[in-house]
C-alpha cells in the first residue's frame, strides 16, 4: 500500500518536472544567455564565456538540442529535464550504496519534490546537468572508479565555475572512502582536464564585479542553503522563518546521526564555497550552485523524520512546505513575461530598444529584428565584449523612436537612479506588467531620441559612479571600475 | 528594493538568528519526555508562524 503511494507521488513529481520543461513560458535573462551563447561558433563562444563567469561546456551540450525540431523554449529546457531524470535514476543506486536502505525511497521522493529541483529541471541552465554529474561521480567513487569521478568532476567545473567546490568535495570523499593515493589521482585527472580553462578562470576570478559583493556572514550561508531547497515557495514571506528554523534544527540533529560520506556530499561543497566567499569577500555561494547537494541534504533529514516521537509532526510540516512549493510551480516557473513589451512594440513605432543588458538581452530572441542598445556604463551583468558578441550594441542609438526598458536589477546604483529621473523628465511611460525576474519591476519609456538628448545624457553620466551600487565606493574606494 | 546591499546584510543577521533558534529550540524539545515532544513542537511551530501571520 505504502509502495503504491510512493510510486504515485514520484510519478506526480516527474510529471510536474516534465510540465515545467515542456512549458512555452518565455526564457528569462540567464536562459536567454544560454541560448544566445549556444548559437555562437566555438571561438566566439569561448570569448563570451571568458568574459562571463562560467566555462563553455554546457552551451556546447545545448547546441544539438537547439537543432531539434522543437519550440526554442522546449528545446533549450529539454537537457535539464533529461539530466534531472538521469540523476533521479542514478540516485536510487547511490543512496542504496550509501546505506540508506529503505530510507532511500523517501530521500528520492523528497528530492523529486524539492522546489529547487522542480525549478531547475525546467530551466535552460547547467544546474541540473551539474547535479547529474555529481551523483554519477559519487557513484564512481563508491565503485572505486576514481578516474571516472575525476572526469565527471572536470565536466562539472567546465559547466559551472562554482562546481570547483564539488571537485574538492569529491577528492575528500575519495580519501574517506578509498585512500589518499586514489583521491590524489581523482584530483589530478580533474585538474589536468580543467587545465585549458585555468587561465580564463584566473582572469574571471580577478574580474569579479564589485556588485557581486554580498558576503555578509554565516546567516547568508544558512539562507542560501534554505534557498537551495525551498526556492520560490508560495507564501514564502510568511512560512520562511518557520521553514528556516525547522530545516536548521533537522539538519543539525540529523547530521549527528548521518554517516560522514553523506555529510561530505551534502555540506562539503557549500562549506568550501562559504570559505572561499569569506576569504575573497565575494558571494561565491549561490543557492543554484548547491543544487547537486540537495539529494544528500534530504538524506541527512531521514534519521529525524523516521523518529517515533516527532517524526510524524516533522513529516507533516515538510509535506506542507513541499506542497507550498508545488503550488507555486503549478502555474509555471513565472520568471519572465514579455507580452506587454511586444505589445508596446506592435502598437507604437519603435526604431530601437535601449536598456540595461540584463533586461534587454532576452529581447534579442523575441524581437530579433530590432536593434538593441546598451548605453555605455549602463550594462550590469554582461561585460561590453560579451554583450557585443551576443548581438547587443554598446553605444547610443541613432535618432528615432526609442523604447527604453528600465529594469531595477541593481537599483542601488546612482547611475540607474539618475537615468530613471532623466527618463521621467523626457519620456512617455507605458504601463506594463512585464518582468524578467521574480522580484524586479520593469518600466517602459517611449521617447524621441534626438542628437540633443545624447549630450544631456552624457553630461549627467559624467557625474555618475560606476554601476556597482552605493557600497562599491565604500568597499573598494574610488579605484573600482565596472 | 531601495538599497539591495543594506537589505542583504539585515537578512544575514535575521537568518543567522533563525537558524540558531531552530537548533537550540529543537535541542530543548529533545530534552522533554517523549510524550510531550510532539505537542511542544506544534506549539513552537505556531509561535514561529505568528509574526508572519500577524503581518
Amino acid at each position: 500500500m505504502r509502495d503504491r503511494w510512493w510510486l504515485i507521488l514520484l510519478a506526480a513529481a516527474l510529471a510536474m518536472q516534465a510540465r515545467l520543461a515542456f512549458s512555452t513560458e518565455p526564457l528569462w535573462y540567464d536562459e536567454a544567455f544560454s541560448v544566445l551563447a549556444a548559437r555562437l561558433p566555438l571561438a566566439k563562444l569561448w570569448q563570451v564565456c571568458a568574459a562571463d563567469v562560467h566555462p563553455p561546456l554546457y552551451y556546447l551540450l545545448l547546441k544539438p538540442f537547439l537543432a531539434l525540431p522543437l519550440r526554442m523554449e522546449v528545446a533549450a529546457r529539454l537537457p535539464s529535464l533529461v539530466a534531472t531524470w538521469g540523476a533521479m535514476a542514478l540516485l536510487w543506486t547511490v543512496l542504496g550504496r550509501l546505506g540508506l536502505g529503505n530510507n532511500r525511497k523517501w530521500a528520492l521522493l523528497l528530492t523529486a519534490w524539492m522546489p529547487s529541483v522542480l525549478n531547475f529541471s525546467g530551466e535552460a541552465r547547467m544546474y541540473a546537468m551539474v547535479m547529474l554529474c555529481f551523483v554519477g561521480a559519487v557513484w564512481a567513487v563508491w565503485e572505486g572508479h576514481w578516474w571516472l569521478a575525476g572526469v565527471l568532476g572536470a565536466a562539472m567545473a567546465w559547466m559551472q565555475s562554482a562546481a570547483l567546490a564539488y571537485v574538492a568535495a569529491l577528492v575528500l570523499l575519495a580519501w574517506v572512502r578509498l585512500d589518499l593515493r586514489r583521491a590524489a589521482g581523482l584530483g589530478a585527472v580533474a585538474g589536468i582536464l580543467y587545465l585549458p580553462w585555468l587561465p580564463e578562470a584566473v582572469r574571471q576570478a580577478g574580474a569579479l564585479r564589485a556588485h557581486w559583493i554580498w558576503w555578509n556572514g554565516p546567516g547568508t550561508v544558512a539562507y542560501m542553503l534554505y534557498r537551495a531547497i525551498f526556492y520560490k515557495m508560495a507564501l514564502d514571506s510568511v512560512i520562511s522563518p518557520l521553514a528556516m528554523m525547522v530545516l536548521a534544527g533537522m539538519g543539525f540533529w540529523g547530521a549527528l546521526r548521518t554517516r560522514r560520506e553523506i555529510l561530505i556530499a551534502a555540506y562539503g561543497p557549500p562549506a568550501v564555497m562559504a570559505a572561499a566567499s569569506m576569504l575573497s569577500g565575494h558571494g561565491l555561494l549561490l543557492h543554484r550552485g548547491v543544487l547537486p547537494s540537495v539529494p544528500f541534504i534530504a538524506a541527512t533529514w531521514l534519521p529525524i523524520l523516521r523518529r517515533r516521537d516527532v517524526g510524524r509532526v516533522l513529516q507533516g510540516m515538510l509535506a506542507i512546505f513541499l506542497a507550498l512549493g508545488a503550488v507555486k510551480f503549478a502555474g509555471g516557473k513565472g520568471d519572465a513575461r514579455y507580452a506587454d513589451i511586444m505589445e508596446a512594440i506592435r502598437q507604437n513605432r519603435v526604431d530601437a530598444i535601449v536598456g540595461v543588458n540584463s533586461a534587454v538581452l532576452p529581447l534579442r530572441l523575441y524581437v530579433p529584428n530590432l536593434p538593441i542598445y546598451v548605453v555605455p556604463g549602463l550594462g550590469d551583468i554582461l561585460s561590453d565584449s560579451a554583450a557585443t558578441n551576443l548581438g547587443l550594441h554598446i553605444g547610443y542609438p541613432p535618432e528615432g523612436r526609442v523604447l527604453f526598458v528600465d529594469f531595477e536589477l541593481i537599483s542601488a546604483s546612482r547611475l540607474e537612479r539618475a537615468v530613471a529621473e532623466w527618463l521621467r523628465n523626457c519620456g512617455q511611460e507605458i504601463p506594463v506588467s512585464a518582468k524578467d525576474f521574480a522580484s524586479q519591476t520593469t518600466t517602459l519609456w517611449l521617447l524621441d531620441w534626438r542628437p540633443g538628448t545624447i549630450p544631456s545624457l552624457r553630461n549627467s553620466a559624467a557625474g555618475w559612479r560606476p554601476n556597482c551600487g552605493e557600497n562599491c565606493a565604500k568597499s573598494h574606494g574610488s579605484s573600482s571600475t565596472d | 528594493m531601495s538599497n539591495w546591499h543594506e537589505m542583504v546584510s539585515q537578512q544575514d543577521q535575521v537568518c543567522l538568528i533563525l537558524a540558531l533558534l531552530g537548533i537550540l529550540l529543537s535541542g530543548f524539545v529533545a530534552l522533554l519526555p517523549a510524550k510531550l515532544r510532539p505537542p511542544a513542537l506544534i506549539v513552537l511551530v505556531l509561535v514561529a508562524l505568528s509574526p508572519g501571520l500577524i503581518r
